[in-house]
């Protein structure tokens, strides 16, 4: 049917637009929720995830696909991908501190733990990758150094997102100063400060 | 890749116990070369000699991790498991192993591992869909 496929090929054409898959990265706690919501909630209404401040709240990749955020006269298409916090120990005497009972702490931990390989598995089906750190914490830490080492000899491109600036004690030239051959955008996932920087960021390095 | 002692100049290897712990001769600072396709570890421990760094940068260097070091739940990496778990609840992973891919070795308990041989062969078309 000749009509039918030079509509598919006019479709094509059309869709030809590219999604960008946006992996969020960074320790527990980090934020990443909360940010990928502030973007999800200002450009579709709805948020991806449940934030809370007992640490490991994202257990599995939370999606928010086809998110289109305008950055000037650019529009960008992004598959927002909230990915679980990495840590190299989990331990749910740390949960029990929050108030859950030591069933629900170890049932925590454990899912945690899968949520950990499910996010290190995910590495392959990401564009770009934002890695979230808590400005307030000292940036020098295995998880930062490994996920950073690790996107860039995967060759996906890092932005590194300082987010916490509205606290107080938060100190996002250090983490500048930790990872100097990569992009930092300070900004604060909670109040939305700086967060049009991240956007020109993402239109300016995402591939 | 290997590493080098910035201070004696001795060679170690990934994930030898004297990078955590301190090199013989008492400095913690080790150089380090990233992997790079074509870079060959006689390539790498070749470059790796050649370069050095003054004994006031590694003066200040320790000082800055000595610190860090103290709490060595920061710097973790297993031996040949990647996933250990310590008791119902606690889990200490080894990020690095994992991220390059390694299949899972889970280590129960003292002489007891758990090996995902077809997790590294799934993972692939898993993720595609």
């Amino acid at each position: 049917m000749p009509w039918r496929r030079f509509v598919n090929w006019i479709r094509k054409i059309f869709s030809r637009r590219r999604v960008i898959r946006l992996g969020l990265y960074g320790p527990p706690n980090a934020g990443k929720t909360t940010l990928a919501n502030k973007i999800a909630i200002d450009w579709t209404g709805e948020p991806v995830g449940r934030v809370s401040e007992v640490p490991h709240e994202t257990r599995e990749v939370q999606k928010k696909e086809r998110v289109v955020v305008q950055v000037g006269n650019k529009k960008l298409i992004m598959n927002l991908l909230d990915m679980p916090g990495i840590a190299t120990k989990i331990d749910y005497e740390e949960f029990m501190k929050y108030g859950l009972s030591k069933k629900e702490a170890q049932k925590r931990a454990k899912e945690a733990t899968r949520g950990v390989i499910e996010a290190i598995k995910w590495l392959e089906n990401v564009d770009t990758a934002l890695v979230v750190m808590d400005s307030t914490k000292d940036p020098y830490t295995q998880v930062n150094i490994t996920i950073i080492g690790n996107l860039e000899a995967r060759d996906i491109p890092v932005i590194i997102v300082a987010n916490k600036i509205d606290l107080k004690d938060a100190k996002p030239e250090l983490i500048r100063e930790a990872f100097p051959q990569h992009p930092v955008v300070e900004i604060s996932g909670l109040t939305g400060k700086n967060i049009d920087l991240l956007y020109e960021a993402i239109a300016k390095y995402s591939r | 890749m290997p590493h080098k002692c910035a201070r004696c100049g001795r060679i170690y290897d990934d994930r030898a116990p004297e990078l955590m712990n301190g090199c013989s001769c008492g400095a913690r600072v080790f150089l380090y070369l990233r992997e790079k396709p074509g870079r060959t570890r006689e390539k790498t421990i070749e470059k790796l000699k050649s370069s050095e760094i003054s004994e006031k940068d590694i003066e200040i260097l320790n000082e800055k991790f000595a610190n860090e070091l103290k709490n060595l739940n920061k710097t973790i990496s297993l031996d040949i498991e990647n996933l250990l778990r310590v008791s119902e609840g606690k889990y200490i992973l080894d990020i690095a192993s994992l991220m390059r891919g390694d299949p899972i070795v889970i280590k129960e308990r003292e002489g007891v591992y758990y090996i995902d041989i077809p997790y590294s062969m799934k993972k692939k078309r898993r993720l595609e869909k």
